[in-house]
């Protein structure tokens, strides 16, 4: 099971490179909820570095894909592609006949957030020739390990960091502001958090950025205890430093490979966050009876 | 010729939908569908429903729609071969194992749901080549991306026109998950979007006491731009609300019905303002055209405005009339009084007159129709059918 960081600078490479096994990184044009946006020539140099240290690198393009866009998407995969990148993040479908028409679907990681719940429809993208796919981070271990045990591509999986939970094509953070009549000054700024009006205990970080409005949970998910159980079900975790630096990314790849309690509280305390293990242990409720909020 | 699809909660709705002038319904059954509040349909009452719409010479879509967990595949096929048994024209899905089996066991066909987001012309594509029927658009298009997707198309385009919005691209939220456990893409959405939030910059409040941050948009209505999305070849308009009520439903229907029919009989839309005084007697919600103009505004979302209390427009439903006595048979909705000036509106005609008197079942006088679902009597100068509605003229 590898272990894939994203990455806020490219000089972080050198110190986290003994502790991971690959970098995700991308570019706002394609991409979204990123730890930082590089440009061009910086990734040709994120995979580039990455390679000579023989690690592998992900490029993140999961913004939906719209008609007017697609031409965007391929003059970047143009741009960036080499033998040293080992594949495309990709959250829309779209993004497939745009890779298959440059011969690199088999570059292909289908990361469609929330919809691969299931051993059956992960089997369904095998006959596409995908390099892999991730699963949805509302299932449970067991759903997960069982989907893993007889899984048909490479599977990937999130496994620490704040996941988003709402993706919105809408600029609400702006629409807010035009309707109070005043600058939005927050736009791709990374300290908001909506508080709920009713439990005001439950705060929730938002970014709103080129590609929309994003909201993250509460806590940041971690599954650093389960990698045992994980290792022959998920060929590749993610490690999401949204929110934070590659100082923050190399603490978390250590206690990945020293995963005791001390350091798991001193992180969190020295971030002031809190982690939890997120749908792990806790299945969503189907078709519930009666709904009272 | 585009289609006009209504929702329908049950099979009353149903039949409403149809008769006010649909052209297709879609109905959830009781498993693999979304809207777990909804009084979804047995497969019985689809068996009656697929019959009512096809004695129509219209057509019942089945939601498959749930993005499933591995312990929700139990007894697919035999469900699927039940609604193959029903007679129902298409089934709506937006698992790909769901879509694959139907076609490998069925021979009904497949519309993929908006929960895939489908905003490009290669999804489309993609899902074309795995032999979908029609593709569901996502709401986050502009008309014109709207035009440009079903001129590449090879499938049909299916485009939401009104009814309520996810704030997400559907199926990509999972607020309602983390926030009240109740999984969104498995029927249970808490609808946490149009809860009111406060927001901060680091530890400061940024957003007004008195007008709270919100995600919630207004519903969607879509009225003046019917012509466009007509021209464009898209396929089906759809409404959504499978939780309305029989009013709004009639209401919304009939609205989008006479838009359609006149557009396509004249190639022009003489009075708008009608249609837009019309639907608004469906519901008290606002509305605004979400995507199609462009990215949405200030104008398109709600902060505290919400004011959902249903209008008391809607008197009741005629269930009978009888031409010798000239009494209708209503049953009541709303309270109304002798003397009161009401409108009777069926599918393609609505008339006013003033109440002289009204009646219990046995003929009693009363001085009100006080309460809901009495069964009332009241004498009315022209004919009127069961279905009609008697609404309240402000």
């Amino acid at each position: 099971m590898k272990k894939i960081v994203t990455l806020f600078e490219i000089e972080s490479i050198d110190m986290l490179k003994d502790h991971c096994d690959g970098f995700l990184v991308g570019q706002d044009l394609v991409s979204t909820r990123l730890t930082r946006s590089f440009d061009v020539n910086e990734i040709k140099q994120i995979a580039e570095k990455s390679a000579s240290f023989n690690k592998e690198c992900f490029i993140m393009m999961n913004r939906i894909l719209h008609d007017k866009d697609e031409h965007h998407y391929e003059a970047f995969i143009r741009a960036v592609d080499s033998p040293s990148v080992t594949g495309y993040v990709a959250a829309d479908i779209g993004v497939l006949t745009v890779l298959k028409r440059l011969g690199l679907s088999s570059k292909m990681i289908y990361n469609p957030e929330t919809l691969l719940t299931n051993v059956f429809d992960v089997f369904y993208y095998r006959e596409y020739g995908i390099k892999g796919a991730f699963l949805a981070k509302e299932i449970t271990l067991e759903d997960i390990i069982s989907i893993g045990s007889n899984r048909p591509f490479h599977l990937f999986m999130y496994i620490h960091g704040y996941l988003n939970m709402f993706y919105s094509k809408r600029q609400l953070i702006e629409a807010y502001f035009e309707n109070k009549q005043t600058p939005n000054l927050y736009h791709n700024q990374r300290n908001l958090t909506v508080v709920e009006e009713k439990r005001p205990e439950f705060r929730y970080k938002a970014l709103e950025d080129e590609a929309g409005t994003h909201i993250f949970r509460e806590n940041v998910f971690s599954g650093i205890d389960y990698q045992d159980q994980l290792k022959n079900a998920v060929d590749y975790v993610i490690i999401d430093t949204i929110f934070h630096d590659d100082l923050y990314a190399l603490e978390v790849l250590k206690c990945f490979l020293d995963p005791n309690e001390s350091s798991r509280k001193r992180i969190q305390q020295q971030y002031q966050e809190k982690w939890d293990t997120g749908f792990f242990f806790k299945k969503t409720v189907y078709k519930p009876k009666k709904v009272t909020i | 010729m585009t289609e006009l699809l209504a929702p329908a909660g049950d099979l009353e709705k149903l039949k409403i939908a149809i008769l006010y002038g649909a052209d297709a319904v879609f109905i959830g059954g009781q498993e693999f569908s979304l809207r777990a509040r909804a009084s979804n349909f047995t497969l019985e009452d689809i068996k009656e429903g697929a019959r009512f719409c096809h004695e129509h010479g219209k057509k019942l879509y089945v939601t498959t729609n749930i993005i499933p967990h591995n312990e929700n595949m139990k007894d697919l096929i035999e469900y699927l071969k039940g609604l193959e048994e029903a007679s129902v024209d298409a089934i709506i899905a937006a698992s790909p194992y769901i879509v694959q089996t139907a076609l490998e066991h069925t021979k009904i066909p497949v519309h993929i749901s908006t929960q895939q987001s489908v905003v490009n012309s290669n999804a489309v594509a993609f899902w074309k080549d795995m032999g979908a029927e029609r593709v569901v658009l996502g709401r986050e298009l502009d008309i014109h991306e709207i035009k440009a997707i079903t001129e590449k198309s090879e499938v049909e385009i299916e485009v939401f026109i009104h009814g309520g919005m996810c704030a997400s691209y559907s199926g990509r939220c999972t607020l309602s998950n983390n926030m009240t456990d109740r999984d969104a893409n498995r029927g249970g959405c808490a609808h946490s979007c149009r809860w009111n939030y406060d927001l901060y910059a680091n530890d400061k409040l940024i957003s007004d006491e008195k007008m709270p941050f919100s995600m919630s948009s207004k519903d969607l209505q879509t009225l003046r731009f019917i012509p466009d999305l007509m021209d464009a070849n898209v396929s089906s308009l759809k409404i959504e609300g499978r939780m309305k009520s029989i009013h709004y439903i009639a209401t919304v229907v009939r609205t989008y019905r006479l838009l359609m029919d006149e557009y396509i009989a004249t190639k022009t839309v003489k009075d708008m303002n009608f249609y837009e005084e019309e639907i608004r007697k469906a519901e008290n919600r606002l509305t605004s055209h979400g995507f199609l103009a462009g990215m949405p505004k200030a104008e398109q979302q709600l902060y505290n405005l919400r004011n959902e209390e249903p209008t008391k427009e809607f008197l009741g439903i005629v269930i009978d009339y009888d031409p010798i006595t000239q009494y209708a048979t209503i049953e009541q909705r709303n309270h109304f009084i002798p003397s009161e000036t009401v409108e009777f509106v069926g599918p393609r005609y609505q008339r006013k007159m003033t109440i002289a008197n009204i009646y219990d079942e046995s003929m009693n006088k009363l001085d009100a129709a006080r309460h809901p679902k009495q069964i009332l009597k009241v004498k009315v100068p022209f004919e009127v059918h069961a279905f009609d509605m008697l609404r309240k003229v402000l």
